[in-house]
């Protein structure tokens, strides 16, 4: 008997989003919504309004005229891109309740998460991919597993840290040994009563392999690359120091290699500070 | 890389790649210093300086300014940490970029 497993298996208080991106993507699957439309609908959230346009006055999107009214600002994203970034706004703010503690600290998890969704975008724009800030909420949902279990078992997670670390093993490992359950698992089984779209759950369960079972899939295999540069680069932690080596079979389809190490690095360490800086809430 | 200028072309937050001396051997400027308009211009004209080497930036100047038994340094440290070893020129890449970020750490301390 695994008490930790029953604690998890009949927890009952799973996070929910909140009403207004259903809403939306309400709205977004009916063909006759305008613009307007979905105008009104966000600017009932004036957090959300303040964020889209911060988000798309950065320099990640590095427009050159400045938006300064939530109708332009979808026109720029468009509405496939709009609800990816409210879903990320969303995420973070659901967790928000989570207590850090001596072994997981919130903040330093979201910007690690940040940081990836970054890395992932940028990988993506040079790669010269359409739907950059699918990226960047893949980034930010990817381990929100780990967020799931902390919320159930509060500080009782930490004996999986202790045992990662005692036993030298991997996070995953160490989950399978005390929980019976991974965070990969539990974030998938979240991100489904969400009805997350099919390539987010694809990265939740896959980002560790990089690979869909055998299968190239070019979202989770730059999730899978830019979750260990986010860790080769020290920015924010996972709550795992361990830096695996990527899978090498990825890069038989994904190459970046012509990337410009410096302008690279510049890039991310930009899009990094004012990804922070918009998202993360104190 | 370091790259040839005219004194007029300077810009503010420009790191000077080489040390700079007058015709009496003389260090007038060292190499790494941040560049600033008004007086050390005012020093290079009086020289009859009018061409320098400089970085464009901190990232720039710090593959230059960090000599290369720090870099083997950072790279031995960094690859104890990792574990692992570097097969090809996909995980260089992200092994460079690290090396880089480091170096930036370095050169602020």
């Amino acid at each position: 008997m695994n008490k930790l497993l029953d604690k998890i298996e009949n927890f009952d208080d799973f996070p929910t989003l909140p009403t207004i991106y259903y809403k939306l993507v309400d709205a977004l699957s009916n063909t006759s919504t305008t613009i307007k439309d979905l105008s009104n609908l966000v600017s009932t959230d004036i957090a959300l309004t303040f964020k889209l346009l911060k988000i798309v006055n950065s320099s990640i999107y590095g427009l050159s005229t400045k938006v300064n009214s939530i109708d332009k600002a979808i026109f720029h994203l468009g509405f496939r891109e709009l609800k990816n970034i409210i879903l990320s706004t969303k995420i973070i703010e659901i967790f928000s309740d989570i207590n850090s503690n001596s072994k997981f600290d919130l903040v330093e998890f979201w910007k690690h998460s940040i940081a990836v969704g970054a890395i992932s975008r940028i990988i993506a724009q040079e790669l010269g991919q359409k739907n950059l800030d699918e990226y960047l909420l893949s980034g930010i949902t990817h381990d929100i597993g780990k967020l799931v279990l902390i919320k159930i078992l509060g500080p009782e997670y930490n004996v999986v840290f202790i045992i990662m670390e005692k036993e030298g093993i991997s996070l995953i490992e160490a989950e399978q040994k005390v929980l019976g359950i991974t965070h990969q698992e539990i974030g998938l089984k979240v991100a489904e009563s969400w009805n997350l779209d099919p390539n987010i759950l694809n990265v939740i369960r896959y980002h560790n392999d990089g690979l869909v079972g055998s299968n190239y899939d070019q979202l989770v295999g730059v999730v899978h690359i830019s979750n260990i540069l986010a860790k080769l680069l020290g920015l924010g932690h996972s709550g795992c120091d361990r830096i695996t080596q990527p899978n090498q079979l990825l890069w038989r389809r994904l190459d970046i290699t012509k990337f410009d190490k410096e302008s690279f690095y510049e890039r991310i360490k930009t899009d990094y500070e004012q990804a922070n800086e918009i998202l993360i809430i104190n | 890389m370091p790259r040839k200028v005219k004194l007029d072309d300077i810009e503010e937050g420009q790191i000077l790649a080489e040390t700079l001396s007058n015709k009496y051997d003389q260090i007038l400027i060292k190499k790494g210093t941040l560049l600033n308009l008004d007086s050390h211009i005012r020093v290079l004209k009086m020289w009859g300086i009018n061409e320098i080497s400089i970085f464009d930036d901190l990232i720039d100047a710090s593959s230059g300014s960090v000599n290369s038994e720090e870099i083997a340094n950072i790279e031995t440290k960094l690859l104890n940490e990792i574990g692992w070893k570097i097969k090809n020129e996909n995980d260089k890449l992200l092994f460079d970029v690290a090396v880089l970020s480091r170096i930036g750490k370095f050169n602020n301390e």
